[in-house]
């Protein structure tokens, strides 16, 4: 029973509701449970993970087969970054409990939190459409409560226009897919009959559609308006769960939809698929570089590792599976999950992050700066560090395919986007200090939490294949 | 004991931390540990001359990193290990009141690690990695500069990352069509590469002439030499910039010639060899730099553009593909490497003792700074290429092959550039060194020992390897031959033979001294003649009160070369080009992101109806 | 070996005597062009002699006295290498890059030692002179690259050789040898390139403190440099194996230089810089396309 991931889901739901009970008669403690909660969640992915293999194994639910009821699939990947995903949700609640409990209301946040790792955890686990659009609403109003976390209530109010919007889109996909083939099984649709013979326009419209509906969440074109706002008006264990965390869901989401569903090659599809994911790569690179906030910049920056993502998720799909395209873009999730979390975290450390609060800190907080720098280093793929190896392979896919516009693009945008990384960290250590800044001194956990994110990083920047091999390589339908 | 060259890396990276402790606790002791731990390179590098040594780190789970150390490789190894022993000496008093002195070793022992790495490296992927390293260790070395350093370290990274990833594509067709990084493997197959051969050249020297500092892609020399802290300006002029020469000297010379010689091709002349359009850009790059190097009022910025004119001088050299050329072109990496090098470290003395490198601040300074002025004026008699320096030896050598096939336009730039690098070096030792002392520098004093022993270092070896050119064209010739291009002969020490005629340095050397001597033995002969004061001057007749109060009035140094000047005015710059497209692209990202992010919640109904519109209108 | 220095001490001085007689002479020459008588020829030896022997001279340091030893005695190294008709003292090694770079050692010392005085007339005129230092060489280069070309190296004695075979180049390239001609009156500093001295201007420029036996020595220098410079215009361009001939053709160019100066008028240095890379340059590249066709 341990073994089923579904606990991964139901606990945190019911620890949620549980708090939500008891909540008239303890006033107090409540991030302790959400740290409980990411917890047992990592600790639950772990054991998933040490158990799982390369096939993707089905998990039903309520006894209904898979071909009609709700169930939940699993390989080493999913397991891999389920793991991933709860342990930075484990340490962006520490933090919070540390740091920012008083910031707002402990019961609704903590609750926010607990919400959204169930939500995640489902996007990631789901095999069945309806269940995807569950998750997606739950995700969704995780992400509403936790935008005004420190009152960014405007951002939070974009971020909602928006998300329901997506969810509204997504809702269109599936009805239209349902009346079409009577399924709602990731994996059972794409072997009816029905669906076999729909035109090709239809399938490239659904798969807009969805995309459309996830880029909500996963920060796509043409939903993700709300990124920069919100990023920089929320607090930090708040962001690091959108860069992290919940961004996680959504891209994993729209991943699954396109290997899964569009799997046998719809080369159509990949065309539009791919040139939204350009889009959004060059133009978040683009706008990232002329910000004047650290964690704004970020946002812009996840918002362009999500285009990249993306793109080259639909390039693998264009006909068989590509594995080389497919785990390059896999590994690059991965080291963006924690490189971001790690600077993201070290901003908060800091305090602040509008450049002109930040010139010069480095050299009163010369580790945390340093930590950070190791963040930025391996965004920007500078070897010794993790980034380095995910830029290799993508490019090394990206050659050996003849995906000469798709490396220009890439690389023009790496451009700039080093530039950008390399100056905040020049920002924060060489510039003199221009404006009076008040730094809290960092206690020892927030340095552990650093220090394990870069210890993380320069260890897969030494030893990638043992990440990338075990990982990434692995197609959801086997390779 | 030989070591390899993955031991001295390995070493060099744990190094690299002890130093940086060690110079937090004593800035003194981490420099004498770094200048140890550079010596002992240059000391392995050295034994390693005659002989070929494969050496590999392994790193589990990902590819190995291999090495080689054999005599293609060995003139850039010894030339690099060397200037960054001089400059890690010197640094031992010059860090003195540095603010990250620490973080400053512990980069510099990663830029060492790399200089090994890059030149040493036995594949592209190894090539690529401690290329990428050198990139941001000195990305952060160069902002720990002036004011300025900053946006010019920014400049430096966005034109070093492009030559990176001109690289990676490079690298990366490479491997798809010979299945291997290896440099063995490509010289061996570069056959089957002709399909791709175009866009590799093209890749692979454009990357090296960013990286290298030639025109038109060398713009960010000017700033990043210019304002980097003093002691890694001369690493990065020294030897950084050759790494752009060593990718072009890979694929212009050593990959083509390699691969015909296996072929069993006796003798690869020119024709398969020479670029002429590489050739010619490197010409322009000599006119350039030199003109641009007159117009200078900052000493260091003075020098960087003289490192154009050079990397011009080595790309031309190696372009121009005839033996004598190539010769010429790679010796006169380095010539160039310890002209800079002795150029940056005194200009980094004069700072030391000054703490400005505007020259027309400065004056007299020889009074007060004798061994400075040596190296200075060492430096700059080989950058212009005066016998019996090393600098002429190299750039004779050029000459030479020019003249042989009778490229009057070539020659006659390449001797542009050296007339006109009279011009520009002149000036810092008119208005630094010579002239007018300021009363504000009465008591500065020469620099601590380990800075002179540094600057002594280098000007020794420059006239060392002028007078005894074997020293350096020997190496070099032997590349020639393994690759079978012609080459010039050299007798004993110092005697050279070309197509045209031969060349004694040593003779020319002695003959110089012989008249120098009985000069000197004449001079003294006569009257003694009687010391007076600098403010002692012909004033035509006026009375220039201030002339002992403060000397600077009488100090020719403003706009020095005005009149030439004015001569050249009307040339567009093309540092501002490129400023006005950085321009241009930031307008652009902000418009974009008024357009699409900046706008509010209406805009994004706006595009959701859009959106929606479209889907329906391809639906039905 | 002795042989050798006992050559090389009879040449520097036959050198001197002829080269400073000359100079003598040319001064009586502009003295008739003025409607004067002038003074005799052998003043220039007087003059020399008089400095020598100075009781009294002003230095300004030690980088003052190191640049004239530098100055004359690379000069005098210099002077070793030139061949004088067929004749020369290191047949091997009569380089012509060699001597034009040497000749620049010189330069270098005497611009070192004049701004080592600290006088600013000094450094201004010594940028002028690098300044039309490089103005000059530029088409000189040109046209000898031609000459080293045509004859297949770049000694000097085998240019000799190559002349007494196909006849003068004064006569196969007139137009590469009115460019040399004009860029040696330039090297010679003569009007209208007297720029960097320009006696009433800048006070003699770079001469402005020396004095006594600094004086003298640059005057030697000087008188060195000329005897090389106008010596290598003859080589290349009226080359012949006879030691007579060669003094023969030197006195005529280098009288003619004289007498065409005593009528000008001085130039700017920004013109003369724009002139030389005009005309001289221009007829040096037609000269080249002429003499080799167009080569890239």
């Amino acid at each position: 029973m341990v073994k089923n991931p579904v606990l991964l889901i139901a606990l945190p739901l019911i620890i949620g509701f549980f708090t939500a009970f008891i909540s008239p008669f303890i006033k107090k403690g409540y991030s302790i449970i959400a740290i409980f909660t990411a917890a047992i969640t990592t600790i639950l992915s772990s054991l998933l993970f040490s158990n799982s293999g390369t096939d993707l194994i089905t998990y039903p639910i309520g006894g209904w087969s898979t071909k009609y009821g709700i169930y939940l699939i699993s390989n080493i990947q999913i397991s891999g970054l389920l793991v991933l995903v709860n342990f930075i949700a484990f340490l962006a609640l520490i933090y919070y409990s540390i740091k920012e409990r008083d910031l707002g209301s402990e019961l609704g946040y903590s609750l926010g939190f607990i919400l959204s790792i169930a939500a995640v955890n489902g996007l990631i686990l789901t095999g069945d459409l309806f269940n995807m659009f569950v998750f997606i609403e739950l995700l969704s109003i995780g992400g509403y409560i936790l935008a005004t976390h420190k009152g960014g209530y405007y951002s939070a109010f974009k971020y909602v226009v928006l998300s329901s919007i997506g969810g509204l889109f997504f809702l269109i996909g599936v009805i239209s897919i349902y009346n079409v083939t009577g399924l709602l099984s990731l994996l059972y649709i794409p072997k009816t009959e029905s669906f076999h013979n729909l035109p090709a326009i239809f399938l490239i419209v659904l798969s807009v559609i969805w995309v459309i509906g996830l880029s909500g969440e996963s920060e796509l074109f043409p939903l993700n308006m709300w990124v920069g706002s919100v990023y920089k008006n929320t607090s930090t264990s708040a962001v690091v769960f959108f860069a992290s965390v919940l961004s996680v869901g959504g891209i994993y989401a729209i991943i699954k939809l396109l290997s899964l569903i569009f799997n046998n090659g719809y080369a159509a599809i990949y065309r539009y698929i791919y040139a939204l994911g350009l889009i959004t790569l060059f133009i978040g690179e683009a706008v990232a570089f002329k910000q004047k906030d650290a964690k704004k910049m970020l946002g812009y920056s996840s918002i362009a590792q999500a285009g990249l993502i993306i793109s080259l998720v639909a390039l693998s799909i264009k006909s068989s599976l590509n594995i080389d395209l497919y785990s390059s873009a896999i590994f690059q999730l991965i080291n963006n999950i924690i490189a971001k979390a790690l600077v993201l975290f070290g901003l908060g450390v800091i305090g602040y992050s509008g450049f002109n609060k930040l010139k010069g800190v480095g050299k009163e907080r010369r580790e945390v700066a340093l930590l950070l720098t190791i963040g930025t280093l391996s965004l920007a793929g500078m070897p010794g560090f993790a980034g380095f190896w995910s830029k290799f392979y993508i490019v090394k896919s990206l050659v050996s395919n003849g995906e000469i516009v798709f490396l220009v693009v890439f690389l023009f945008s790496a451009l700039f986007e080093v530039y950008y990384l390399l100056r905040l960290s020049q920002i924060i250590l060489f510039e003199p200090q221009e404006e009076e800044v008040s730094l809290e001194i960092p206690s020892i956990v927030e340095y552990v939490i650093l220090t394990m994110l870069a210890a993380v990083i320069l260890y897969i920047g030494f030893y990638p294949n043992v990440i990338y091999n075990l990982i990434c390589k692995v197609g959801l339908i086997g390779g | 004991m030989a070591f390899t060259i993955g031991s001295l890396i390995y070493s060099g990276s744990i190094f690299s931390v002890i130093i940086y402790l060690l110079t937090r606790f004593s800035v003194k002791l981490g420099s004498i540990f770094t200048t140890v731990l550079f010596g002992l390179y240059v000391y392995a590098i050295y034994i390693l001359k005659d002989s070929v040594s494969i050496s590999f780190i392994h790193l589990p789970g990902a590819y190995n990193l291999t090495f080689k150390a054999d005599l293609f490789n060995w003139p850039f190894l010894m030339i690099g290990t060397i200037v960054l022993f001089v400059s890690a000496l010197f640094s031992i008093h010059g860090l003195k009141s540095f603010k990250s002195a620490a973080s400053f070793n512990f980069l510099s022992v990663l830029v060492g690690t790399s200089v090994l790495g890059v030149f040493g490296a036995n594949d592209l992927l190894t090539l690529f990695i401690f290329w990428e390293l050198m990139t941001w260790a000195s990305f952060f070395l160069v902002s720990m500069g002036k004011k300025e350093a900053r946006s010019a370290a920014l400049f430096f990274l966005f034109m070093s990352m492009i030559s990176a990833y001109l690289m990676i594509y490079g690298m990366f067709l490479v491997y798809n069509k010979v299945g291997s990084f290896s440099l063995d493997v490509i010289a061996n197959n570069w056959g089957d590469l002709s399909d791709i051969r175009g866009r590799l050249f093209v890749l692979f020297v454009l990357a090296g002439l960013i990286k290298g500092g030639v025109w038109p892609v060398h713009v960010w020399l000017r700033t990043t030499h210019g304002n980097a802290p003093n002691i890694f300006s001369s690493v990065l002029s020294g030897i950084l910039i050759k790494f752009g020469s060593f990718i072009v000297y890979l694929f212009v010379v050593f990959f083509p010639a390699f691969y015909l010689t296996t072929k069993g091709v006796s003798s690869v002349g020119a024709e398969k060899l020479s670029h002429p359009i590489l050739a010619y850009i490197g010409a322009i790059s000599i006119m350039i730099g030199t003109l641009s190097a007159i117009r200078q009022n900052d000493f260091k910025k003075l020098i960087a553009f003289s490192s154009v004119s050079h990397a011009g001088y080595i790309v031309l050299g190696i372009a121009f593909g005839t033996g004598s050329a190539i010769l010429g072109g790679l010796s006169h990496i380095w010539v160039h490497a310890l002209t800079a090098a002795g150029m940056f470290l005194s200009a980094a003395a004069v700072y030391y003792v000054t703490g400005t490198t505007n020259m027309d601040e400065m004056g007299g300074l020889v009074r007060k700074m004798p061994i400075t002025f040596t190296t200075y004026l060492v430096a700059i008699i080989s950058v212009a290429g005066i016998p019996p320096l090393a600098g002429f030896v190299s750039k004779w050598l050029i000459y030479q092959a020019l003249i042989a096939k009778g490229n009057y336009l070539l020659t006659f730039i390449a001797f542009f550039g050296s007339v006109g690098s009279f011009l520009y070096v002149f000036r810092p030792l008119a208005t630094v060194f010579l002239g007018q002392l300021p009363h504000k520098y009465d008591s500065v004093k020469e620099v601590p020992w380990s800075m002179q022993l540094s600057m002594l270092i280098v000007t020794i070896l420059t006239i060392v390897f002028g007078v005894f050119p074997s020293f350096m064209l020997k190496p070099i010739i032997r590349i020639e031959e393994a690759l079978s291009i012609p080459t010039v002969k050299i007798e004993g020490y110092s005697n050279i033979y070309t197509m045209l005629t031969q060349l004694d340095m040593f003779l020319v050397a002695i003959i110089f001294g012989i008249g120098f001597i009985f000069v000197t033995i004449l001079f003294f002969l006569l009257a003694k003649s009687t010391k007076v004061e600098q403010y002692e001057q012909y004033t035509a007749g006026e009375i220039v009160q201030e002339i002992s109060t403060t000397p600077e009035i009488y100090h020719y140094s403003k706009n020095y070369y005005r009149s030439f000047e004015r001569v050249i005015e009307w040339a567009p710059s093309l540092e501002e080009y490129y400023r006005i497209a950085a321009r241009h692209i930031s307008r652009f990202y902000d418009i974009l992101d008024g357009i699409i992010f900046k706008s509010g919640i209406p805009m994004y109904v706006w595009f959701i109806t859009i959106t929606i519109l479209v889907l329906l209108l391809i639906r039905w | 070996m002795v042989n050798m220095i006992i050559l090389a001490v009879v040449f520097v001085i036959g050198a001197f005597i002829f080269q400073v007689t000359l100079s003598g002479f040319s001064r009586k020459v502009v003295a008739r062009i003025q409607k004067r008588r002038g003074p005799t020829v052998f003043q220039n030896f007087y003059d020399i002699g008089k400095l020598l022997f100075k009781e009294s001279s002003i230095s300004h340091g030690f980088i003052f006295d190191f640049g004239i030893w530098m100055a004359l005695g690379s000069t005098i190294a210099t002077l070793l290498f030139m061949p004088v008709g067929g004749w020369a003292l290191m047949p091997k090694y009569a380089n012509i890059i060699v001597i034009i770079y040497l000749l620049a050692v010189g330069s270098l010392g005497m611009a070192m030692s004049a701004v080592g005085s600290g006088n600013p007339l000094a450094s201004i005129g010594v940028s002028r002179a690098l300044t039309q230092m490089f103005a000059y060489e530029l088409p000189f280069v040109v046209i000898a690259v031609l000459i080293i070309y045509l004859a297949k190296s770049s000694n000097i004695l085998k240019i000799i050789e190559y002349q007494t075979q196909n006849g003068w180049n004064l006569f196969s390239m007139p137009i590469g040898a009115l460019v040399a001609y004009i860029s040696l009156m330039g090297m010679l500093g003569k009007k209208p390139f007297d720029t960097p001295i320009a006696p009433a201007e800048i006070a003699s420029g770079p001469l402005v403190e020396y004095s006594g036996k600094y004086l003298g020595f640059l005057m030697i220098q000087h008188e060195f440099a000329t005897f090389i410079e106008v010596g290598l215009f003859v080589h290349l361009f009226m080359g012949s194996t006879s030691i007579i001939g060669f003094l023969i053709k030197y006195i005529i160019v280098y009288i003619s230089a004289v007498m065409i100066s005593s009528v000008m008028a001085r130039l700017k240095i920004d013109e003369v810089v724009k002139f030389y890379w005009r005309w001289p340059l221009g007829l040096a590249i037609l000269q080249a396309i002429i003499t080799l066709g167009v080569r890239f």
